[in-house]
């Protein structure tokens, strides 16, 4: 990495940390409240899930567009997202077969299962030369397939379990305890280790899958690794955070935009920092702006959408 | 299994067709090395696959090809890596890629887990950017370039990686005349200067007929000849293939 590369990622980590720490010290309740309870059991554990989430989720999102070659890919849109969120719904409807005291794994574990499922699936549907609209379009439907099978499943289930479900289903931050945030926490750890083996293979394979077996890739394995790291980075974030969107898919935009560099091992971290820079905004606006109607999603949703619209419009082309 | 004949590669009542390509059966030929060959043959006839299979891209349906000392699928990827390199008919698109960074890549076979590029590696890429003319492209971005440029970047990764055998699938398609000529003189260049074998496809016998050690001609039916440019063209064989 070069030095001008070098310090825009640090500009970028300062600001990062600068809304955290403005988070972790100005609240809903203001500045003057700065009781303990508050700070550590309210605020902490949300700023610290942000980071990781949204850093986890734009991670995602920039190993989905190097291996589907498709800058419209992320864990929403291509409905990795929705994967984990029918795991989710099984194992907190399903309490039949997944007794309730156990939701704190079986969430996490149904979340991993369902997102790999959807990502083996993609993988036997997509054809070699798919356009990259098609795609997008095969992860709408396969999300709303997943929302009708919820449905179906909602009318099988208890109200209380129901609404555990759409409570979760929201898209938050501030859900992890103080007490559940070290296991998130090494999930998280867990998840991103994996990042740091495919950097150079995502390079290779970014120019083309034939060029990258050429250099000596075992594509299948590579492949397979890719899965693994990539639902396990979207379930854990989706079991404790519930389907947060668009981050995925624009943080990879913006780390490109900002470094003018394809090469993954510089794009990487600056995605990982425009992720948690992009969830932890999103709380901030919460915080500034205290009306009860905005959540994380529906912020993002706002935001997001009109970003993505935009680059469709302006990139048909390319999009051929 | 020894190579008989001293060839860098022969194949023997080879048959491809892997992945919906036109199968082609009973093909016999081998590349010596330091030889420029080029291999004809009309639209759909199965130039790609040959050349996909010969580059180890694709599995062989029957047969056998040797390559160097052993058998070409008892070679893994990384192995393999290090004798062929290949220049595709698809175009890396990609966002904010620069040249010297995808000549780089070409490195990837011989550098670490990181790909870090060592002294050596750095030397290598800078002689292949004086060899093929293109050191003032190095900064520029490879979506910007022209096709005639990208062509010569796209070889310049595989000259980068090393190979024994170069393999390029239709390299002169959408270049203009001079530019074809550029191409086609770098590779004789290439082939001489490095001794590396070079086989890649193309329509034009006119280029080719006064550079190439072999033609390679896949008749319609499917069958492959191996002949000199020479008999190639007096032979009649290219005229009836091609209706000209």
């Amino acid at each position: 990495m070069n030095l001008i590369s070098f310090n825009k990622l640090t500009i970028l980590a300062v600001i990062t940390f600068v809304i955290m720490s403005v988070l972790f010290f100005y609240g809903d309740v203001g500045f003057s409240y700065n009781d303990p309870l508050i700070l550590w059991h309210l605020r902490f554990p949300k700023i610290i899930v942000a980071f990781f989430a949204g850093g986890m989720l734009a991670s995602a999102g920039l190993l989905l567009q190097v291996f589907f070659h498709n800058p419209l890919a992320g864990p929403d849109l291509l409905g990795i997202n929705a994967g984990a969120s029918l795991g989710v719904a099984l194992a907190i409807m399903g309490s039949a077969f997944f007794p309730a005291e156990f939701l704190v794994l079986t969430i996490p574990v149904m979340a991993f299962l369902g997102a790999m499922a959807i990502f083996i699936l993609l993988m036997f549907l997509v054809r070699k030369n798919i356009s990259k609209i098609s795609l997008i379009i095969l992860g709408l439907l396969i999300s709303s397939f997943t929302a009708s099978t919820v449905s179906v499943l909602v009318n099988f289930s208890t109200s209380l379990q129901v609404k555990n479900f759409l409570s979760w289903s929201m898209g938050t931050f501030k859900d992890v305890t103080l007490e559940n945030l070290p296991i998130f926490v090494g999930l998280s750890m867990l998840s991103l280790v994996g990042l740091f083996f495919i950097p150079k293979k995502l390079n290779q394979f970014m120019i083309g899958e034939n060029y990258a077996k050429s250099m000596g890739m075992n594509v299948k394995s590579f492949k397979l690794s890719l899965i693994i790291i990539c639902s396990l980075l979207v379930s854990v974030v989706t079991a404790y955070c519930g389907p947060v969107v668009f981050i995925g898919v624009i943080a990879p935009h913006l780390a490109r935009a900002l470094m003018k560099k394809s090469d993954v091992r510089i794009l990487l971290p600056t995605v990982f920092f425009f992720g948690s820079f992009l969830a932890l905004s999103s709380e901030l606006i919460l915080v500034l702006v205290p009306v009860n109607f905005l959540s994380t999603n529906s912020l993002l949703g706002l935001i997001g959408a009109p970003i993505i619209a935009l680059y469709l419009i302006r990139d048909q082309r390319r999009l051929q | 299994m020894k190579n008989s004949m001293n060839h860098l590669m022969e194949f023997n009542n080879l048959k491809v067709g892997f992945g919906g390509c036109q199968i082609l059966s009973e093909l016999n030929g081998f590349i010596n090395q330091g030889e420029l060959i080029a291999l004809m043959g009309i639209n759909g006839v199965g130039k790609s696959c040959l050349l996909k299979t010969l580059s180890g891209l694709h599995p062989l349906m029957s047969g056998q090809i040797h390559f160097q000392d052993k058998v070409l699928s008892d070679y893994n990827p990384s192995e393999r890596s290090l004798s062929i390199a290949v220049v595709l008919t698809e175009k890396p698109a990609v966002d904010y890629l620069r040249v010297f960074e995808l000549i780089a890549l070409g490195r990837s076979p011989h550098t670490n887990f990181w790909g870090e590029l060592s002294k050596l590696d750095e030397e290598i890429i800078s002689k292949v950017l004086v060899l093929l003319n293109i050191v003032e492209l190095k900064n520029r971005f490879f979506d910007g370039l022209s096709d005639g440029q990208k062509q010569k970047v796209l070889l310049a990764r595989a000259l980068a990686q090393e190979p024994r055998l170069l393999i390029l699938d239709e390299p002169t398609t959408y270049l203009d005349i001079p530019s074809k000529v550029e191409l086609m003189n770098l590779l004789l260049k290439i082939s001489r200067e490095k001794n590396m074998a070079v086989i890649f496809s193309t329509h034009d016998l006119n280029l080719i007929e006064n550079i190439v050690d072999q033609v390679w001609l896949i008749e319609k039916e499917g069958t492959l000849i191996q002949q000199s440019p020479k008999e190639m063209k007096s032979s009649g064989l290219y005229l009836k293939n091609f209706n000209v």
